[in-house]
């Protein structure tokens, strides 16, 4: 059944377009950037905030996507401006404090990537992800008792355990029982939490991290390189790190991790 | 897993809507929900779900089969993951194993539980989930994405009285369900009649070599031009085709890439995403199996 006159509907098409200029405009700068023409994606996004008839969530997407074109062009500090831009037309939205956070790790401006965790924190509470990266971002600043806290929330996962056994060490505390199910044949990372626990030595945790997978190689030489430097040994971690940051994959958090600790004044030779 | 058994919580939510039967009579639209949308950076879109007490975003993927969660999130709600030998098949040959069990799980304040989600790792950012035809399919569906608002209705109306936000007009294109409640309709593309799969959950439309031989177009074609964003195992192309018409309802100068066959699930020749879907208004009848199309801006 076809119920519609064919001349009301075309006039409608074209009735829409003065309705919804904004609309249109912001449609054509999103299929420009899914292209990869960032300057006509710009150009269209431009026109579409400009036109002034958006809904609030489309004005958003327009601001996040002109920081996304601007991404494309290597131009960190008009992205930075548009993610902003984005954040104050929908505050409550996460992604364009996700890619502002992104920029502020780049640019090293720590302080306000942390501020944006917290406020990801606010908006949707007890995030692994956010709180990860709280934890690491406050151990980077040397803040060892707010990582700590951070780490503490996901406890019974083996990763942040490890994360806060190496603020607890940092902060001269003993270190924490094992999370429940970890055995002799818990696959990786448990054999990290073991030699952290005292179960294996560095060797042998570094033996199972080669044998288990490219993440644990990866993984195995981090831990052990941040279990070195808590305990002092700046000379030891360095080789360790390097070795981190060799294996892990680039743009991740253990690669991240592994940059900066290599990058600390005492950790021997800067990361390129 | 049986999918229709977990969803019996939809089902039974559904089906004793208050004030349903009074409506019947009137032989009204009855609107269980309407949703505020939220526009990812590629143009597809989220709704808010609560899943576990947690308020999440899922993307509306009528490409899909079964709802999926972002694996990260498995973490937060410290749910159990299990595997399974039966995994789903996404694009490009990514197969999901690991699947959860979701004891609470609402869409738009309606309550379900004990729903079965894959575990996917390659969720675009901004959403946590997807919500697929299995779930979709027991209502029917209003995408307004101009407006920025979706909106499930009951499937319990007169036939072709769903089209409430215009008077100027409307196409209701005959749709049929194929595998995985996929939604196929009839489309003309520069003039030429195809079968087209709706999928919201794709950032860009597609039409297969063979399909686009149809029409004239071949590798040796001088406007056909190979695209950048090519997997290696396809190929894509760029072709300035004129019109896409929905009987009716038509959008002029659709981005429409040419795939190689392979690229495209089972026999489909053209696969339409978001970037037309977004210049539509839609209403997916999915019980009485048709799609009201009017223009984005018809009112």
């Amino acid at each position: 059944m076809k119920r519609f006159a064919l001349a009301a509907v075309m006039l409608a098409a074209s009735a829409s377009a003065a309705a919804c200029v904004g609309y249109d405009d912001l449609n054509a700068g999103i299929s420009y950037l899914n292209l990869g023409q960032y300057d006509n994606a710009i150009v269209w996004l431009d026109k579409a905030v400009a036109d002034g008839d958006l809904i609030p969530d489309h004005l958003r997407i327009a601001h996040l996507d002109r920081g996304l074109a601007y991404i494309g062009k290597r131009d960190g500090e008009k992205a930075l401006d548009a993610f902003t831009a984005a954040i104050a037309a929908q505050p409550d939205d996460l992604t364009a404090y996700h890619e502002r956070i992104v920029l502020y790790n780049f640019g090293g401006m720590l302080e306000k990537a942390l501020a944006d965790y917290e406020t990801l924190n606010r908006l949707r509470p007890h995030d692994y992800s956010t709180v990860m990266n709280m934890g690491r971002t406050n151990w980077f600043l040397d803040r060892p008792e707010a990582s700590a806290e951070a780490f503490a929330v996901f406890s019974q996962n083996h990763y942040a355990w490890l994360w806060l056994q190496v603020a607890h060490v940092r902060l001269g505390k003993p270190v924490d029982a094992m999370p429940s199910e970890i055995t002799a044949a818990t696959p990786w990372p448990a054999p990290a939490v073991r030699f952290y626990h005292g179960e294996l030595s560095e060797a042998e945790m570094l033996t199972a991290a080669a044998n288990s997978n490219a993440a644990g190689v990866c993984q195995g030489n981090l831990f052990a390189g941040l279990w070195r430097r808590v305990h002092d040994d700046s000379a030891g971690a360095k080789p360790l790190f390097a070795a981190a940051f060799n294996t892990c994959p680039k743009g991740t958090s253990n690669w991240e991790t592994a940059k900066r600790e290599l990058n600390r004044p005492n950790a021997g030779t800067k990361a390129p | 897993m049986r999918w229709g058994v977990l969803l019996c919580g939809f089902l039974a939510m559904m089906t004793s809507a208050p004030g349903q039967a009074a409506e019947k009579k009137a032989c009204k639209l009855v609107r269980f929900s309407e949703t505020p949308i939220t526009t990812l950076p590629d143009g597809r879109f989220t709704v808010p779900v609560v899943a576990e007490g947690r308020t999440l975003n899922f993307l509306v993927d009528t490409g899909g089969a079964v709802a999926t969660l972002r694996n990260t999130e498995a973490d937060n709600m410290n749910i159990q993951v299990k595997h399974t030998g039966n995994p789903l098949q996404g694009v490009a040959g990514i197969k999901l194993f690991d699947y959860a069990i979701l004891n609470q799980f609402s869409l738009a304040g309606m309550q379900g539980h004990a729903l079965a989600v894959y575990l996917d790792t390659r969720m675009p950012i901004g959403a946590d989930g997807s919500l697929a035809p299995d779930m979709l399919k027991h209502f029917d569906i209003d995408m307004d994405l101009m407006r920025g608002k979706f909106g499930l209705f009951s499937q319990d109306h007169c036939p072709g009285q769903v089209v409430y936000w215009t008077k100027t007009g409307f196409v209701a294109l005959p749709m049929e369900l194929v595998a995985g409640g996929h939604i196929q309709v009839s489309v003309a593309i520069d003039g030429k009649k195809f079968d087209a799969i709706l999928d919201t959950g794709a950032r860009s439309s597609l039409i297969s070599m063979s399909a686009a031989n149809a029409l004239g177009i071949s590798e040796k074609s001088p406007d056909l031009k190979l695209g950048t964003d090519a997997d290696a195992r396809y190929k894509v192309y760029d072709y300035p085709f004129k019109q896409l018409d929905f009987d009716g309802v038509a959008v002029v100068s659709p981005r429409l890439q040419v795939v190689s066959d392979n690229m495209l699930p089972g026999r489909t020749q053209v696969l339409l995403g978001v970037g037309i879907l977004r210049r539509l208004h839609l209403y997916i009848a999915y019980g009485e199996e048709k799609l009201y199309v009017t223009p984005a801006g018809a009112n």
